[in-house]
């Protein structure tokens, strides 16, 4: 979506064809899913990486772990075999501190990083919240790009299973104390609300919520995001059809732009509740930092070891997404000014 | 009339609901029994998830106050307890929990806890002066007048001025002339905290390492300025809510910074300072055990430093029906949803709106006869075929009983398969009522048991209706019936032609309807023990186990010798001897998936505990949910097979179940379900 503002948006390739010579530092995430390491594969086609960095994030013991781990060892002998060395892969919790992710990215970024490609492909969001707001805080980081890479397909059964509390993302929380008025709250409609429902209409009863269906969608996922709009309005009454918002669910630019508009540009308040597809929810944390906008999240203890498999492809081309945030320092990201942020 | 809707829609009666709604919804029923929380002294409100613990702390809020003097209705406390000036602070939303996230001394690990405090001094104090500030505006100053609160502009502000002068504050208010100006400093304060907790600031102001506050202490100290300045009486008191102090229990298993921020909440607890009283609201096992305070080696202690108010020992059943509270308690809050919805009241003498709509339970006869309506419906209810030693004129009795009546039938047939009373089947009672009908108690022991097993071998659903049924499956937990209503409503309306709901009258709702609307109701609590907000997959893995067991052994159980075994019991000296299975139990049970209470064993001296499950799952695998003669007596070992078969990963369940010697106690306290009797 163009709009007034021109924000890059496309193929990997195409971004990086338009960066020729810039050595980029990337970061990415080893995990159970085969996409990982798509990207990385599709940069290091036409790019020079320099610094790579790979976070192997530890869900907490399950019946799952030792699938997981044997799935995620099987990866990372993919990566030592694209000649990634094993100590760029770091151990991470996956409820890891807020401070632990900013001493990693620190490290990432005092090795010289300052043109920085991130894979949020496999990242679960409570780190790829911070990292994105940590990267755009960044005065050190010129040229920021944020990959991501679709799935071929998700696994048919729960995808993730239990849930933490609702509570805010790492890094998001409120700023104002007692927490302002909310306007709005922003719900990224995805597969699993995990108690989403009974949650909002506790903690913010009188907010209007505006879901954000990612459109279009394919069966089966088609049907699983309306079971997820089923469920909010089973006990959320949804009063029309303008709280269901069409969103391209590859594109933070049309995501990014609802989001402004739904807020008057900055003038409404909102909160974000990022259960959709993660370019989606990339956008929310763009806005969020641009804002100081809390995010919150029931985050899952365990993810299936098959959430998801293969890498989707379009006329034989793999869809790896580039999403280009920052170049030569400027934001294309920013409500009203640019480089509001906090 | 419009579109009909459901009057129970809204589940939640918590913070966020309008306070004219509140107003409305509201009913006092549990106040008279939590009359302490409106009296001097720390509270402990315990209960499950949905028992009504938010609503009751809710009236400590100020704008619940203006809410009913808005509305003209008299303020649900009794007027010698209503004079209070309620706070507080909810530890989830305030972010006072990212203290573990982001210490503020990196290099000091240890003070992160004096922050902590710090932060709940200052968002405390920060909060009761907003609710004088709140409560001296609103209805022309009648309510002030009725608490005793004085806020005309030079008291406060000379209040404000001495105040921030006050040792507590180590300077940091320093300055301070006016109570705007100290409430923007307190705000900055707080507004500070949050920008370093969010990474949006890299460090913290000198300033406010410098002036840390003790924790408890402004609290306090600003009760009593209130009360030495006259902005409040002196018989005025200050109630603090601490809101979500279980979440803390969740911050880190594994750098327990959790525990050390509740010996802070604690510690404000233990300060025994008669200025300020704090109120807590949490589930039964998420307040500590043995709760420490911060910076000490004592204990809180029950009675001495607080005192606790369970709602669950309130709510559920008793033995004896008449001890129990909880019907009256569904019907006001029925009568009240309905007065608030579209549908008229039928005033119909002698019957509440709750019978109206429900009606009676059917009677078990015609419970059985929905499940069997064709002769060889009927047949399949007693299994003969293969009893060769059975003399065939005993199963042609039973046979020709089971066309006439089923559940006699099905009762005759496993009298004759108990023990010493075999012979039935060489002396075929010739007139009714027959022997195992004339024994009442064996009889009303084995009804459900037999209800299930005719609609097993029929291969239906059991059948659930009528008030008792709608509240035996609540279990005394208020958020249980009102799903329970909002399904079997939701049902009603889809199953509703225009002509039915052409005028606003309250419906009666048919049986099958409501049969299908509690199903559905008891299938969304199952998929909420994984789903919902602090879901486990492992829970809901046991308790599927648990609960398909317990199917098992109550259809295949012929005889019916054990018509209690939808519930197990376990020795104490064992469960003390496998602290993990201990601790699973006990987690369910607080998250409420199982409902525990001590037990009086069969051996005397022997102490046991026992469990069933929560009622509201009775019907999603099929079981009755009434405790009847003696739950099933079970090893640890069982249990821990139990949880292995559930595919748990316990370390120590894997011991017990593999015979191999069990963990040491490591000096782990009894099991904390003693002392909260059930029964």
């Amino acid at each position: 979506m163009l709009g007034n503002i021109f924000r890059p948006v496309g193929s990997v390739q195409w971004i990086l064809k338009r960066m020729p010579g810039v050595s980029f530092g990337f970061l990415g995430c080893l995990s159970c899913e085969d996409r990982f390491i798509a990207a990385f594969d599709e940069i290091t086609a036409s790019s020079k990486i320099g610094v790579c960095n790979f976070w192997e994030i530890i869900d907490p013991p399950s019946e799952y772990s030792d699938l997981a781990k044997s799935k995620r060892d099987r990866n990372r002998n993919l990566l030592l075999a694209a000649g990634i060395p094993s100590r760029a892969v770091f151990q991470m919790e996956l409820f890891a501190k807020s401070y632990e992710i900013e001493d990693q990215v620190n490290l990432f970024l005092e090795a010289g990083n300052r043109n920085v490609i991130l894979d949020i492909s496999s990242f679960p969001k409570r780190h790829f919240f911070p990292l994105v707001k940590l990267l755009l805080k960044s005065k050190k980081v010129e040229n920021l790009i944020v990959t991501y890479s679709s799935p071929q397909s998700y696994h048919k059964g729960e995808l993730a299973e239990s849930p933490d509390s609702w509570h805010h993302l790492p890094m998001f929380g409120p700023n104002s104390v007692p927490e302002s008025g909310v306007d709005f709250a922003i719900v990224g409609v995805g597969f699993l609300p995990f108690g989403l429902p009974d949650l909002l209409k506790a903690e913010y009863r009188h907010v209007s919520p505006r879901l954000f269906f990612p459109f279009p969608s394919a069966p089966p996922d088609y049907q699983r995001t309306w079971d997820f709009v089923r469920r909010i309005e089973q006990s959320f009454r949804l009063d029309s059809d303008k709280q269901i918002l069409r969103v391209n669910g590859n594109d933070p630019s049309d995501a990014f732009d609802h989001i402004c508009q739904v807020s008057d540009n900055g003038v409404k308040s909102l909160i974000f509740a990022p259960y959709g597809p993660k370019p989606m929810s990339l956008a929310m944390a763009i806005y969020a930092t641009c804002t100081g906008s809390p995010a919150y999240y029931t985050q899952p203890s365990v993810y299936h070891p098959d959430y998801c498999t293969g890498i989707r492809t379009n006329n034989g081309v793999r869809e790896v997404h580039g999403y280009l945030l920052r170049l030569k320092g400027r934001d294309f990201y920013s409500i009203g000014s640019p480089s509001r942020y906090t | 009339m419009s579109q009909p809707t459901n009057p129970f829609h809204e589940l939640y009666l918590t913070e966020s609901i309008t306070s004219e709604s509140f107003v409305k919804l509201f009913s006092p029923f549990l106040v008279r029994h939590a009359l302490a929380l409106f009296q001097p002294g720390n509270v402990i409100l315990k209960g499950l998830p949905g028992s009504g613990k938010s609503m009751l702390l809710n009236l400590l809020k100020p704008e619940l106050r203006l809410a009913y003097a808005k509305a003209g209705e008299p303020f649900p406390v009794p007027k010698n307890f209503s004079r209070f000036i309620g706070a507080g602070i909810n530890l989830n939303r305030s972010g006072a929990v990212d203290f573990g996230q982001q210490p503020v001394e990196r290099d000091n690990l240890e003070t992160t806890p004096l922050y902590f405090g710090d932060f709940l001094n200052y968002s405390i104090v920060f909060d009761i002066l907003q609710s004088v500030k709140t409560l001296s505006k609103a209805g022309g100053g009648e309510i002030a007048e009725e608490i005793g609160i004085h806020f005309d502009s030079e008291r406060i502000d000379n209040f404000a001025s001495h105040f921030a002068q006050d040792d507590c504050w180590f300077g940091y208010l320093d300055g301070t002339q006016t109570f705007e100006e100290l409430m923007a400093r307190l705000k900055k304060r707080v507004t500070t905290y949050r920008s370093f907790l969010n990474h949006n600031s890299p460090s913290l102001p000198s300033i406010i390492k410098k002036t840390k506050t003790g924790i408890g202490i402004p609290v306090y100290t600003t009760a009593q300025y209130l009360r030495d300045f006259d902005v409040i009486d002196p018989n005025v008191d200050v109630f603090v809510r601490i809101d979500q102090y279980e979440e803390l229990v969740w911050l880190d298993a594994a750098k327990p910074i959790g525990e050390v921020f509740q010996s802070v909440v604690h510690r404000l607890l233990g300060l025994r300072d008669a200025r300020v009283s704090y109120r807590i609201g949490t589930r039964q096992f998420a307040w500590a055990e043995k709760a420490t305070m911060f910076g000490t080696t004592a204990f809180l202690e029950n009675e001495r430093n607080l005192k606790e108010i369970n709602i669950d020992e309130v709510l559920q059943r008793k033995e004896n029906r008449r001890t129990w509270t909880f019907p009256a308690f569904a019907e006001e809050i029925f009568k009240r949803r309905i007065a608030l919805s579209q549908y008229q009241s039928t005033q119909v003498s002698g019957m509440t709106d709750l019978e109206w709509v429900f009606g009676r339970t059917l009677v078990p006869e015609k419970k059985a006869s929905e499940y069997v309506k064709t002769k060889e419906a009927k047949l399949r209810v007693i299994y003969v075929d293969k009893e060769n030693e059975w003399p065939k004129a005993w199963k042609r009795f039973l046979e020709k009983l089971a066309e006439a009546d089923v559940l006699s039938a099905r009762l005759g047939e496993a009298w004759a398969r108990q023990r010493n009373k075999e012979n039935i089947v060489h002396r075929i009672p010739r007139k009714r009522p027959y022997v195992w009908e004339t024994k009442p108690w064996w009889r009303k022991e084995r009804i459900q048991q037999a209800l299930m097993q005719i609609a097993s071998r029929n291969q239906q659903q059991l059948v659930w209706s009528g008030v008792d049924d709608v509240l035996g499956l609540s279990g005394g937990n208020i958020l249980a019936f009102l799903s329970l209503c909002q399904h079997i409503w939701d049902v009603w309306i889809r199953d509703s032609h225009d002509d039915r709901w052409r005028e606003p009258v309250l419906p009666k709702i048919d049986v099958q309807i409501q049969s299908i609307g509690i199903q559905e109701a008891s299938k969304e609590w199952y998929e909420k023990i994984a789903k919902a907000e602090h879901g486990d997959a492992m829970r809901q893995r046991f308790i599927r186990h648990l609960g398909s067991l317990m199917y098992q052994r109550l259809v295949s159980d012929w005889p019916m010798s054990n018509p209690g075994h939808n519930g197990f019991s376990v020795i104490l000296d064992d469960l003390d001897r496998e602290p993990e299975v201990r601790k699973f139990l006990r987690e369910a049970t607080d998250f409420g998936d199982l409902f525990g209470s001590r037990h009086t064993s069969k051996t005397k001296g022997e102490k046991r505990w026992k469990w069933y499950l929560n009622p509201i799952l009775s019907p999603y695998f099929n079981v009755p949910y009434v405790h009847t003669k003696e739950p099933r007596y079970v090893s640890i070992t069982d249990v821990a097979e139990w949880m292995e078969n559930a595919k748990l990963n316990l370390e120590s369940t894997k011991a017990a179940g593999t015979g191999k010697e069990p963990q040491p106690n490591n000096g782990q306290m009894r099991l904390p379900l003693e002392g909260h009797s059930r029964d």
